[in-house]
């Protein structure tokens, strides 16, 4: 009997314990799925901050009605997208409708200015305040770990104030709640940056390069690397465009670099190593690049910006038009050159293989006066390649204008049209 | 008489001197390197500082050398009548240096802490210090990118892929950036990254782990348009992999432990 007691209290106890550990990984997944749903809300909430505060911007920018009828419509547009994620995101009641009123009211004025209702200048004004608002609240969102690396401290206090309202983690009603959300339930109308296609490498018509080919380019782009260690793979038949794939080793040297295998180009390469503390000078940096540049036989470039990191720089080029000395973004091309010693750390290649064709257009003069606020002043300008929206290459008036307040813009006007394709604020 | 003479000789000398000294004097405080746009580090944190305290600058002390410090720099130089070139040269240097103070401690002591502050010249530093965390990354990004977007690649970086060689990380990075560019999935990097059964770095809450500076510079690259993938939106580890129709997807390439697929 007794015996017979022991064996019930153990497999009660056995069970009790399975139970409890099911209960608790249950537990997990849904603290998991919970936090993954708040942090998307938060964190997407602030994405669409940002991008609402730079349509405002735009608005700031320019006082050509036409000019102002597009960032107008996005304030409109996304001051509705944002009121929507702030309405599903879990944040006590009165705060939260402080928030939608405010976006209500930026968002009806938009309307009423792209309507003539409210004169320009009169939102320009009240707007100066509203950016500010809105990035400092986009920061308060943004996804961020503290707490040592434990769970999104602003997702953990929310599971955490939920659950301590739900009757003590009590889990199922807060599973319930948790849905199989699609991307349905928050309309991407704020990403406005998806501009960079790359190019589509499928239609090179050169002929197909061997192994061996490939070997010598490789050592002849690298000389220092030739008497690395390499392993060349072919890329999978499935591949959108064929390649060969070269792992390397030398030393402390490890990396990559692939090529086409239509013409055996040069698509990318990367290389990662120690660093040292040492920096060469910026100068020094610049004449390198040009000599990696026109080594590798990319003489129609021109160096457009450049970036230094605390290991290393990352340099942009464009290609130029010889006709006019336009940029051409779409074949542009990316260094990477280590701080230390100026070694070159990576390159990137691949908008350039394919060049656009460029087409004759027109270039009709433009006044910016008409264009752009007064408060903006214009500090330089060139012509340049970019896309318009039906993804054509426009020749375009690449404008730098400067706001000691609202920041510095580049932005890119239809050189025949005068349509604004393009504007962007520079860090 | 005499002795006033020897006095006022002495007079011209010290101050002769004096001059010689201080125009030999070399700049005590920068590098000795010209600075300029697209600089980041140490000489931009005094730079803005001494900037700010003569209140030409107004932005963030970040040490990053970006347009608020261009055209404050060129305002400075054009106050002083210097050549208004937006260099940080020696001339700019020594002018800096002798209209302005910048306390080294303070500022570096602030940085490394994330408070927000000031430096403006004829307050107190003290209080200049604002009860709020400045969030800024040490890296420099393309105008398209923000802090936010490589905090939270980072994090999906590390949370998917810390184990894996360095190409490996900047291509799950690239799958990232590739899946906002593709019709297919969503616009945004945050609803990519957690949108349900897309990472299991997400589903098994590793994306809070703190990256670590790897996989910071992994997304950098992947951020400057470095795609080892060539173009891949999926990638799967064919050893835990339980979805057949992962395999079903066109393959690209294998990158340490993962196949990345079209």
């Amino acid at each position: 009997m007794k015996k017979f007691i022991w064996v019930i209290v153990a497999t009660a106890a056995i069970v009790f314990l399975v139970y409890h550990f099911n209960v608790q990984s249950k537990n997990t997944r849904l603290e998991n799925a919970l936090a993954s749903q708040y942090s998307n809300q938060l964190t997407s909430a602030s994405e669409k901050l940002v991008t609402l505060s730079e349509s405002i911007d735009q608005t700031l920018l320019f006082q050509d009605k036409e000019a102002l009828d597009q960032p107008l419509e996005d304030v409109w547009r996304l001051s509705s997208d944002v009121r929507d994620s702030i309405s599903s995101l879990p944040i006590d009641h009165e705060t939260s409708t402080v928030w939608m009123n405010y976006l209500n009211r930026i968002g009806n004025s938009a309307s009423l200015v792209k309507e003539g209702k409210i004169p320009v200048e009169e939102w320009q004004k009240s707007m100066k305040d509203a950016r500010g608002n809105l990035l400092s609240l986009s920061d308060q969102w943004a996804f961020t770990n503290r707490n040592d690396g434990k769970k999104d401290y602003i997702v953990a206090s929310f599971v955490n104030n939920k659950a301590n309202k739900e009757n003590d983690k009590n889990w199922k009603a807060l599973g319930d709640s948790v849905k199989a959300y699609t991307e349905s339930d928050f309309p991407m109308t704020a990403s406005e940056t998806d501009k960079q296609k790359k190019k589509d490498l499928q239609h090179i018509k050169d002929s197909e390069v061997t192994v061996e080919q490939v070997k010598q380019t490789f050592a002849k782009l690298f000389p220092e690397l030739k008497d690395a260690t390499i392993h060349i793979t072919e890329s999978a038949e499935d591949a959108p465009y064929p390649f060969y794939h070269v792992q390397f080793h030398k030393g402390i040297r490890i990396g990559y670099a692939d090529f086409t295998k239509k013409g055996g180009h040069l698509l990318s390469y990367l290389l990662e190593r120690p660093f040292d503390k040492t920096t060469i000078s910026a100068e020094t940096m610049k004449e390198k690049a040009s000599t990696y540049m026109k080594s590798f036989g990319y003489t129609d470039t021109e160096m457009v910006e450049y970036r230094e990191n605390h290991i290393a720089w990352h340099l942009a080029f464009a290609r130029v038009d010889a006709k006019n000395d336009a940029l051409i973004y779409a074949d542009g091309m990316h260094l990477k050159i280590a701080k230390d010693n100026g070694e070159l750390l990576g390159l990137n290649a691949m908008e350039y293989i394919q060049k656009e064709n460029i087409g004759d257009q027109k270039v009709v003069p433009i006044d910016y006066k008409e264009i752009f606020s007064g408060d903006f002043t214009i500090e330089e300008e060139r012509l340049a390649y970019v896309e318009n929206k039906e993804l054509q290459q426009r020749l375009a008036y690449e404008v730098l204008t400067r706001n000691d307040s609202i920041g510095t813009h580049r932005t890119y006007i239809d050189a025949q049209t005068h349509e604004i394709l393009h504007t962007e604020k520079l860090p | 008489m005499k002795q006033l003479k020897y006095i006022l000789i002495s007079l011209i000398f010290c101050t002769a001197s004096y001059v010689i000294f201080q125009e030999e004097q070399p700049t005590q405080a920068f590098s000795t390197q010209i600075v300029e746009r697209g600089a980041y580090g140490d000489d931009v944190i005094e730079l803005q500082s001494r900037l700010q305290y003569t209140g030409f600058y107004t932005s963030q002390i970040d040490g990053k050398f970006g347009y608020n410090t261009y055209w404050a720099l060129r305002n400075f130089q054009e106050k002083y009548g210097l050549p208004v070139d937006g260099l940080l040269g020696e001339d700019t240097k020594k002018k800096l240096v002798s209209v302005s103070e910048f306390n080294k401690e303070f500022v570096h002591e602030q940085i490394k802490k994330g408070n927000s502050f000031t430096t403006y010249g004829g307050q107190d530093l003290e209080k200049q210090v604002k009860n709020q965390q400045a969030e800024s990354s040490n890296m420099q990004l393309p105008p398209k990118y923000s802090e936010k977007d490589l905090k939270l690649i980072a994090n999906a970086v590390y949370g998917e892929a810390r184990g894996e060689p360095y190409e490996g990380q900047v291509a799950v990075a690239a799958v990232i950036l590739n899946r906002v560019e593709h019709p297919d999935f969503p616009n945004t990097i945050s609803e990519v990254i957690f949108q349900p059964l897309a990472f299991t770095a997400v589903a098994d809450g590793q994306i809070w782990l703190e990256p670590n500076e790897r996989a910071k510079e992994a997304v950098l690259d992947a951020l400057n348009g470095w795609d080892p993938t060539e173009n891949a939106i999926y990638y799967f580890n064919p050893k835990t992999a339980t979805s057949k129709w992962i395999w079903s997807r066109p393959q690209i390439k294998t990158i340490g432990q993962h196949i990345f697929c079209a």
